[in-house]
């Protein structure tokens, strides 16, 4: 018995180690598609996905800079980086997880006033995003 | 430590304790709804999976003494364009811990690696197979039916990003055995958030 009961604290110990704060449905077993909250900020017909990567480039590029500070500004600056840059080659399912990347970290920076203008900015380049590759993976 | 070689020491540890429980008897056969006497099988495997894929697969299951089996499986699931292919291989143990004339319960452990574009994933499933063979009229034949619940531990990255999970799975299929002929399917659903399922149909051979 004592060794099933180390057994079981030992994976126990395991199991709960490694836990993601941000986004874990970027993490799916099953194909990507954006968060149902994110597409529902716009009703619009959609952009197609490669029309959104200047506005990606300059979210991750100049509007994060006022945002907040490291390591969660990292996180948005590179997860939108990799969005574009997936865009660019056709890989909509890993452009759809850095979407949900970015858009979790960005809902866990610490609230200051002078960053909301970049925030609801950056909200809007990644809810358009999402958007655009929801009706680019419907079709 | 890294995440991977977490959880292939977690792995190993709880193959070693398993095996402290295993009797030393019969083959680990008949909780995988094997023929109890052969040594193994090879098969290919093909099916449906949830989110309109297609599986395609193979596996190998070989039987040792003291009630050890060792199985591996690969599969490639493809989903409809645009979304990319998933690949994933497996290797593992079964380890008997009880065994009748036509009954086994084994206990199973194993180390999962799987890709989805820019997915990796790393997983443990620990299940509880539980087999019932029943020999039917003529030589050398059988039908076998299997459960197996498990628990899965999972661990998945995204670039530099990664996410822990453990979630609860189980699987249910009949195998069909007539001399070194194999056939079979196999129903598999896990009871989480991405509540995945899939179906498949096996085809192979035994081992003598």
């Amino acid at each position: 018995m004592r060794r099933v009961g180390v057994l079981v604290l030992l994976f126990a110990a395991t199991a709960c180690s490694d836990r993601s704060i941000v986004a874990p449905e970027s993490y799916g077993r099953r194909p990507c598609r954006p968060s149902a909250d994110l597409v529902a900020m716009v009703d619009l017909v959609p952009f197609t996905p490669e029309a959104m990567r200047s506005a990606l480039r300059h979210g991750a590029d100049e509007m994060t800079r006022a945002v907040s500070v490291e390591p969660r500004q990292r996180d948005v600056q590179d997860a939108m980086r990799l969005a574009a840059d997936d865009i660019g080659i056709g890989h909509y399912d890993s452009a759809c997880r850095f979407v949900g990347i970015a858009f979790g970290a960005l809902r866990a920076l610490p609230d200051s006033a002078g960053s909301y203008p970049d925030r609801d900015g950056i909200r809007l380049i990644l809810a358009l995003t999402a958007h655009a590759l929801s009706a680019e993976m419907q079709r | 430590m890294s995440p991977v070689l977490r959880q292939v020491f977690l792995g190993l540890v709880l193959v070693l304790c398993s095996s402290a429980f295993g009797a030393s008897s019969l083959g680990a056969q008949l909780c995988r709804g094997g023929r109890p006497e052969a040594l193994g099988w090879m098969a290919l495997t093909a099916g449906v999976a949830a989110a309109d894929a297609s599986v395609i697969g193979g596996e190998v299951v070989w039987r040792f003494e003291q009630g050890l089996q060792l199985f591996g499986d690969a599969d490639i699931t493809a989903y409809p364009r645009p979304d990319p292919t998933r690949g994933r291989v497996a290797v593992g143990a079964g380890i008997e811990l009880f065994v009748g004339e036509r009954f086994g319960v084994c206990t199973t452990v194993a180390f999962e690696r799987e890709r989805m574009g820019d997915l990796r994933a790393q997983r443990i499933p620990i299940g509880l197979a539980m087999g019932w063979s029943v020999p039917l009229a003529g030589v050398e034949r059988h039908i076998g039916f299997t459960l197996e619940p498990f628990y899965v531990h999972g661990h998945a990255r995204v670039a530099r990003w990664s996410h822990g999970s453990d979630f609860v799975s189980g699987r249910a299929g009949m195998i069909y055995v007539a001399r070194r002929l194999l056939l079979g399917f196999e129903y598999e659903n896990a009871f989480d958030d991405d509540a995945r399922w899939q179906t498949i149909a096996r085809v192979g051979v035994t081992f003598n």
